[in-house]
């Protein structure tokens, strides 16, 4: 075993090694690059390795969060007492705001109904467990085990069954990759209500994303609700994301609304925004176009006059 | 280490359970405990494994599986890709050149060394982050995670020890 012993197979093998390392690290290097200027390849071989390792990811993630959960379940078990405290005073209140929620329904649909109105746009879900999070400080995404199969789209809002939790960055046939509104990377158009002052809603790697670009920033208070603008037309718009709270820095700062901590499912909204305007009308001419043939002309003149 | 034994049946069997072994600490890495940002990173398993492995069996450790493995994780988790293959490669090499030290003086210094190596390991992702002009996380954050990989290491050695029996040589303690 003695080291300097210099063999022609052996010079030969460190040969071989040392090209075989070089290769590899400018592999690594060209990689790199590829994941800096978001290689849309890159994605696609990511997303369809996800899809080889999803379905036997749970033999290993299932006794782990078991035992988280009992370890959660245990710490909560102390303050039950309390907990029924609570939760009988919030059922309470929340009593009486059903009944007003009730009334407003009514009065809604009535007038709704008196007004002929057409909703705007039909948004269906899709719901998902998370698989897997990123488990490191560089990005925060998550990856969700449904995908293209089950009709998710890219660019997809997820929300849990309180605010906004990302979008869709990754697609695979059968998982999906999130890309949360904390990540540096995450940029979200809002608007602030009451008041409906647009803003952007910027990551930085924190619970609570930045709001820049406000407008009207001097009207803006904590507390005030943020929900996404729907400008863009990637995410719809309406959704609840947070809470505007105000810094000591004097950046304003969103708490969102979406549980990170407890995430377990989250829907993927299947959206279509179709009331995009994408060119001129038609020119609608007297004597009638051969595409659009049983558009009777008198009428039309009569209804002119 | 001849032509001959490379293909030798223990040996690539060894390498399967490297495989293994890497392929469920990725899996660790991966399960969502909570996805808030301040949360707990998961320590670098992968790292762990690989470094205990190097140094006792730089046979059934090539550059080439742990490249493989790298690879695996940048794609799946959310390290940058390429960033995370470089470190375990570099760390995997230096720490083969320096295991005859750690045969001869006990666990605390190899134990040194595996902190050292996770701090390198992070610094290395920081920099190329930054080189590449992508927005670097918080440096506390990534402290955090080195922490917790050094934290990580006594126990995966304990179990790889005395779970699995993988241990040094008999010629190499002596």
């Amino acid at each position: 075993m003695a080291r300097d012993t210099t063999t022609p197979e052996k010079t030969l093998i460190r040969t071989v090694h040392r090209i075989l390392m070089g290769v590899m690290i400018a592999v690594s290097l060209i990689l790199l690059i590829l994941w800096r200027i978001d290689n849309p390849r890159l994605e696609r071989v990511r997303m369809s390795l996800v899809d080889s390792v999803a379905p036997s990811m749970g033999w290993v993630s299932e006794p782990v969060d078991f035992a988280w959960n009992v370890a959660r379940d245990y710490r909560n078990f102390f303050d039950v007492y309390d907990q029924n405290k609570a939760l009988r005073r919030e059922i309470q209140s929340l009593k009486s705001w059903r009944e007003r929620a009730r009334l407003l329904e009514e009065e809604n649909a009535q007038l709704r109904a008196l007004n002929n109105v057409r909703i705007a746009t039909r948004t269906s879900f899709v719901t998902g467990e998370v698989i897997a999070d990123s488990g490191g400080p560089f990005l925060q995404s998550a990856l969700v085990n449904v995908g293209r199969g089950d009709g998710v789209e890219n660019g997809a809002a997820a929300v849990d069954g309180h605010g906004l939790v990302g979008r869709v960055v990754g697609l695979g046939e059968r998982a999906s990759r999130l890309l949360l509104l904390t990540d540096f990377s995450s940029r979200v158009p809002v608007i602030v209500q009451p008041g409906a002052r647009r803003a952007i809603l910027t990551g930085d790697g924190t619970n609570a994303p930045k709001l820049e670009f406000i407008d009207g920033i001097e009207r803006i208070k904590p507390g005030d609700l943020v929900e996404t603008s729907g400008d863009g037309g990637v995410l719809p718009p309406d959704l609840p994301v947070g809470r505007v709270v105000a810094t000591v820095s004097g950046t304003w700062r969103t708490a969102l609304l979406a549980d990170y901590a407890r995430l377990e499912f989250v829907r993927l909204l299947r959206y279509n925004p179709d009331t995009g305007i994408d060119g001129p009308g038609g020119l609608v001419r007297p004597d009638g176009g051969s595409d659009e043939p049983e558009i009777s002309t008198d009428s039309l003149v009569e209804a002119g006059e | 280490m001849g032509l001959s034994e490379a293909l030798d049946p223990a040996r690539v069997l060894r390498m399967g359970l490297l495989t293994l072994l890497g392929i469920v600490a990725i899996f660790l890495e991966l399960t969502p405990l909570g996805l808030s940002a301040t949360d707990r990173p998961s320590p670098d398993l992968l790292l762990c494994v690989i470094a205990y492995w190097s140094i006792r069996r730089p046979g059934s450790a090539p550059a080439v599986l742990i490249f493989a493995l790298g690879l695996m994780r940048d794609l799946l988790t959310d390290v940058p890709v390429g960033a995370g293959v470089l470190s375990l490669l570099l760390v995997s090499e230096v720490l083969k050149l320096r295991r005859r030290a750690f045969a001869r003086s006990g666990f605390a210094l190899e134990w040194v060394a595996i902190a050292i190596a996770a701090i390198a390991s992070t610094a290395l992702h920081w920099i190329l982050v930054v080189l590449m002009l992508a927005q670097p996380p918080y440096l506390l954050d990534l402290f955090n995670q080195s922490i917790y990989t050094m934290m990580a290491y006594p126990l995966l050695a304990l179990f790889l020890r005395w779970g699995l029996r993988v241990s040094w040589k008999r010629m190499e303690v002596a």
